[in-house]
């Protein structure tokens, strides 16, 4: 599988991108030149140099050191969210679609409900609900994302439950706990892990976009979307405050997107239109 | 056709409910007291009491659901704490400017995305094929509010030759730079599913047999393949209307647009909560509306999707 995606050239740059970051983040004190939150009024506001090769912001922290931390952030947020869709999703996904009934009526409909709000709005409401706060956007995205997350899983145990291997288990006397876990499951990994991969991008959208509007990460975390919103009011001067921090999301959302479409392409072609809203 | 848009109809109504009351509870657990944000520093019990009853917070809480569902089916959301309007009226003020965005910004999708893609689809494997499928890829992982940001620095601050923000009385000028903005992902989107979707139908065969009866080039793109390349478009492109009109959260507060995003943004930063309750359920109506639309389009243009039924 591997070397399937190594051998797509979108695959590659996925790899390279998504690894890029994934390093920033996890090595982030080892990789920055300086401390991100060492304030220096001295160099507040330089441009571009060789020292500060993305300059430093008002109060004199360097932008790229700022940029490796934000790197944290993000993917903090993205994976531990994910893992939450992933987690709630799969669980309703197989109980609905392996119980059939009320039972999925009822898990679906509420699927359609968190599926019935536009974009961000579910978002930007529950945050505001529950405060801004690293962790409440990553419980808030994780939950949000869970329908999605069903949908794909109960199509899959649908399509599986009536074949004969889960019969075997079943006439075999085996509970509907191990048919779930031990059979069903190992068979929706493949979905699983596309989903994944391909949500990535998105966690790191949705993050950015709630810190840019004050509703993520508070200051003085380095969020790449509050970086850019707290350069908004120099963009006429100090350009590279605002400016930077999107190359690092896009870079980064690229990334993830190369890598999901691979991944997509290697395990589940038919999962061709996932990874779209937002 | 008719059976089933009563049944897309009838199920369209449940779900209502349920976002009616996702909605309510949501706003409900909202921390802060709304009579105290919205008495300010000079207050009197009395005035607080009388407030909390004409609101019917000293209800329990089912009480006061039952309200804001009977107030929904009369389409009255109440009064906003801060302006003292009706949050109805106010929603449909901003409502209009919300639609023209969404509209030019579709505009610019549709009709850049889908001749981009029908001449990638053309150009396969040519080097206009993957500047613009690199172009495109990029443009989906771009931050809108990046991209907004971008195009001030260099249209508005830099050149000069846009405004920066502001509805500017209509000014056509003025939506371009949030129209552009706006209309990025979706474009790039567009572009992609035009594409793949073309060169689906180009393989057809009756798009062979029309090349082998001598049909031109041209002709063979535009009349007889564009035609049914476009089913997976409508899709893309009435989700994304869907979002648009119900209100671009992102784009409308950098470009200070007076659309329902921004409302609802600020309703929220204010703890506005009638104004958030209603903004929200408006936006998801409409977002659900014309998701409904674009299904019961879907159907009528391909007769299958109604014989497949519930996915």
């Amino acid at each position: 599988m591997i070397r399937q995606i190594v051998s797509q050239k979108n695959g590659l740059i996925g790899l390279f991108l998504g690894l890029l970051v994934l390093v920033s983040a996890v090595f982030a004190p080892l990789v920055s030149p300086y401390d991100p939150y060492k304030i220096n009024m001295a160099e507040s506001l330089s441009p571009p140099s060789l020292s500060h090769p993305l300059g430093t912001d008002v109060f004199g922290r360097d932008v790229l050191s700022r940029m490796v931390y934000g790197a944290r952030i993000s993917m903090e947020v993205s994976v531990l969210s994910r893992l939450l869709s992933l987690l709630v999703g799969t669980l309703l996904g197989l109980i609905a679609g392996y119980f059939g009934g009320r039972l999925d009526n009822l898990v679906m409909r509420c699927a359609d409900v968190t599926l019935a709000y536009p974009g961000l709005l579910l978002l930007i409401a529950v945050m505001a609900a529950v405060g801004p706060s690293l962790t409440s956007l990553i419980v808030a995205l994780g939950v949000v994302g869970w329908a999605g997350v069903a949908r794909i899983v109960r199509a899959q145990v649908l399509s599986i439950k009536e074949r004969e291997f889960v019969l075997a288990v079943r006439s075999l006397g085996g509970q509907s706990g191990r048919i779930l876990f031990r059979h069903l499951l190992p068979n929706c990994v493949s979905q699983l892990i596309v989903i994944f991969s391909m949500g990535l991008g998105m966690g790191v959208m949705a993050e950015s976009s709630m810190s840019f509007l004050g509703l993520g990460a508070q200051p003085p975390l380095p969020s790449w979307g509050s970086m850019i919103s707290a350069g908004l009011d120099y963009l006429r001067v100090a350009p590279w405050l605002s400016l930077a921090p999107g190359i690092g999301i896009t870079l980064a959302v690229l990334g993830f997107n190369l890598l999901g479409d691979a991944f997509r392409d290697a395990l589940d072609p038919k999962l061709k239109h996932l990874g779209r809203r937002e | 056709m008719f059976a089933y848009t009563v049944k897309r109809l009838l199920l369209f109504i449940p779900l209502l409910f349920g976002v009616a009351t996702v909605t309510f509870f949501l706003v409900y657990v909202l921390p802060g007291d709304p009579v105290l944000s919205m008495v300010g520093e000079r207050y009197d019990e009395e005035t607080i009491d009388q407030l909390r009853r004409e609101m019917h917070l000293d209800q329990p809480v089912y009480v006061q659901y039952g309200y804001f569902i009977a107030g929904l089916v009369r389409l009255d959301f109440g009064t906003s704490y801060v302006t003292g309007e009706t949050v109805s009226e106010s929603v449909l003020k901003r409502f209009p400017y919300t639609f023209r965005l969404a509209l030019f910004a579709m505009l610019i999708s549709v009709v850049i995305g889908v001749s981009v893609g029908v001449l990638a689809a053309w150009k396969w494997r040519t080097p206009f094929d993957y500047v613009t499928m690199g172009t495109t890829i990029v443009g989906i992982s771009m931050p809108v509010f990046w991209l907004g940001v971008l195009l001030i620095y260099v249209f508005a601050m830099k050149l000069r030759v846009l405004p920066a923000s502001g509805y500017g009385g209509g000014d056509l000028r003025h939506m371009i730079l949030p129209a552009v903005t706006l209309a990025q992902a979706s474009t790039a989107y567009v572009a992609r599913i035009t594409r793949s979707s073309m060169m689906d139908v180009i393989r057809e065969h009756y798009i062979q047999t029309a090349r082998a009866k001598g049909v031109s080039e041209h002709r063979m793109l535009f009349a007889h393949a564009l035609r049914n390349a476009l089913l997976p478009v409508i899709t893309v492109v009435g989700a994304d209307f869907g979002s648009y009109l119900s209100g671009a959260v992102l784009t409308e507060s950098i470009f200070a647009w007076p659309g329902l995003g921004r409302f609802t943004l600020d309703a929220i930063l204010k703890r506005d909560i009638p104004t958030i309750q209603g903004a929200v359920f408006f936006m998801a109506l409409v977002f659900m509306a014309i998701n409904l639309v674009v299904d019961l389009m879907y159907a009528w243009i391909d007769p299958r999707i109604k014989l497949v039924g519930r996915k």
